[in-house]
C-alpha cells in the first residue's frame, strides 16, 4: 500500500469516526430532549388528574415539540446514511454544492459550529471528478478551521463561482475576518496534494479560495492506485 | 414557595428548556443558560442564591469542565451536577477531582434529581 492510499486510509478512518462520534450525540441529545417532553407530558397529565386546570395549548406543544424532535432525528440519520454512502465509489463524479451541504449539516453537530450560510444559488455546477470521502474531510477540515476561527457566535460565509471552465471556486468568508493563523495544517495540506485542488488565501477581500478542478491529473492517476491496490480489489470481489 | 434555585447549563435549548419548567413545577425556580460565559456571569451574581447547578460538559464557547473550575473559583461551595449525554470514566474522574457533586447521564431522571436537591437542601455544607 503506497502513501497516499496509506494517508486516505488512516486519515479517512479518523473522520469517519469523527463525524459519527458527532452524530451519535445528536441523536442522544434529540432522544433526550423527547425524553424530558414526554416527562413533561407527564407532569401536566398527573396535575390535570389532580384537577389542575390546565390549558390544552401545553399539552399540544408538547406533542408538537416531540413531532419537530422525531423529524430532527430522521433528517439526521438521513445525513449519516449519505454520509456513510460516501465512502462506496472511492472515486467518482459530484455535485460540489450537494458535497457541500451534507458537510456544512455534518459540521453543524459539533458544538462549537459557527452560523454558515451558502451565498450563492449555483446549485448546478459541472460534476466534478474526485474522491467524494476525502473531499468531505478537506471541506470538514476547513470548516472547523474557520469555526474556530470566528467562534460560535461568528458567521461563516461561503460560495461556490463556477464562471471558470476548468472548476470551481469554493470561497469561504466571514463578515468577522477569518483569522488563518497556522492554516493550512500539514493534515489539510496533505489532503489539498492528494486531491490535486489549490488553496489560495486572498487578502482583499480577505478570503479562503480552494480551487477544485473538474477532472484533476493527481485524480486521475489516485483513481488507478486505488484500482490497483490489492485490498480495494479484493473488496470489489466481494 | 420556591424551594430553591437551580441553574441549567445547556446548549441543546429545548432540553435546558424543558427541564427547566419540570423543576418548576416541583417547586424550583430555575434560570437556563446555554453557553459557558453566560453561565459564570450569572453565577457570579446569584452566587449567594443558587442551591445547585447542572452543567453539560459540551458547550459552544468553552468546556464544562472549565467552567466547572471557574464556578468552584467563584464559590466552591455551589453544588454541581455534570450532566453529559456521552461522558466516559475518565470525564467522570476529572470532574470529581474538581469538584463535581454527582455525574449523571442523559435522558434525566427527574425523581433522582429532586431526591438530590432534597438531599442538598437538608445538608447545606454539601
Amino acid at each position: 500500500m503506497n502513501d497516499t492510499i496509506n494517508f486516505i486510509n488512516i486519515e479517512g478512518l479518523k473522520f469517519f469516526g469523527k463525524v459519527n462520534a458527532s452524530i451519535s450525540h445528536e441523536l442522544k441529545n434529540i432522544l433526550a430532549i423527547i425524553s424530558e417532553t414526554s416527562g413533561l407530558l407527564n407532569d401536566l397529565t398527573d396535575l390535570a388528574k389532580q384537577g389542575k386546570d390546565l390549558k390544552l395549548s401545553m399539552f399540544e406543544n408538547c406533542s408538537a415539540s416531540i413531532a419537530e424532535d422525531i423529524q430532527r432525528g430522521f433528517t439526521t440519520i438521513k445525513q449519516m446514511n449519505r454520509f456513510a454512502h460516501s465512502v462506496d465509489i472511492p472515486i467518482k463524479e459530484i455535485n460540489l454544492f450537494e458535497t457541500l451541504e451534507l458537510t456544512i449539516n455534518l459540521s453543524g453537530f459539533l458544538s462549537f459550529a459557527s452560523k454558515v450560510q451558502i451565498n450563492n444559488s449555483d446549485q448546478e455546477t459541472k460534476s466534478i471528478l474526485t474522491c467524494p470521502f476525502l473531499l468531505q474531510n478537506l471541506i470538514y477540515q476547513i470548516l472547523i478551521f474557520t469555526y474556530e476561527s470566528v467562534g460560535p457566535d461568528g458567521d461563516i460565509h461561503i460560495r461556490i463561482d463556477s464562471k471558470n471552465n476548468d472548476g470551481a471556486h469554493l470561497i469561504f468568508s466571514s463578515p468577522a475576518q477569518l483569522t488563518l493563523k497556522g492554516f493550512p495544517t500539514q493534515k489539510i495540506q496533505k489532503t489539498v496534494d492528494v486531491l490535486g485542488v489549490e488553496l489560495n488565501i486572498n487578502e482583499s477581500p480577505h478570503e479562503l479560495d480552494i480551487w477544485i478542478p473538474y477532472v484533476s491529473n493527481k485524480i486521475i492517476v489516485l483513481a488507478k492506485e486505488l484500482q490497483n491496490d490489492s485490498y480495494t480489489g479484493n473488496d470489489k470481489q466481494d | 414557595m420556591e424551594h430553591g434555585n437551580v441553574l441549567i447549563v445547556d446548549d441543546e435549548k429545548k432540553f435546558a428548556d424543558m427541564l427547566a419548567k419540570r423543576t418548576e413545577l416541583r417547586g424550583y425556580h430555575s434560570e437556563v443558560c446555554y453557553d459557558g460565559r453566560t453561565a459564570l456571569q450569572w453565577i457570579k451574581k446569584h452566587v449567594d442564591s443558587v442551591t445547585l447547578i447542572l452543567l453539560d460538559l459540551q458547550l459552544p464557547d468553552m468546556y464544562g469542565t472549565e467552567v466547572l473550575t471557574r464556578i468552584k473559583e467563584i464559590n466552591p461551595a455551589i453544588p454541581v451536577i455534570i450532566l453529559t449525554g456521552h461522558g466516559t470514566e475518565r470525564d467522570q474522574q476529572k470532574c470529581e477531582r474538581l469538584g463535581a457533586y454527582k455525574f449523571m447521564h442523559k435522558p434525566l431522571d427527574i425523581d433522582k434529581l429532586m431526591t438530590i436537591l432534597e438531599h442538598i437542601r437538608e445538608t447545606p455544607e454539601c
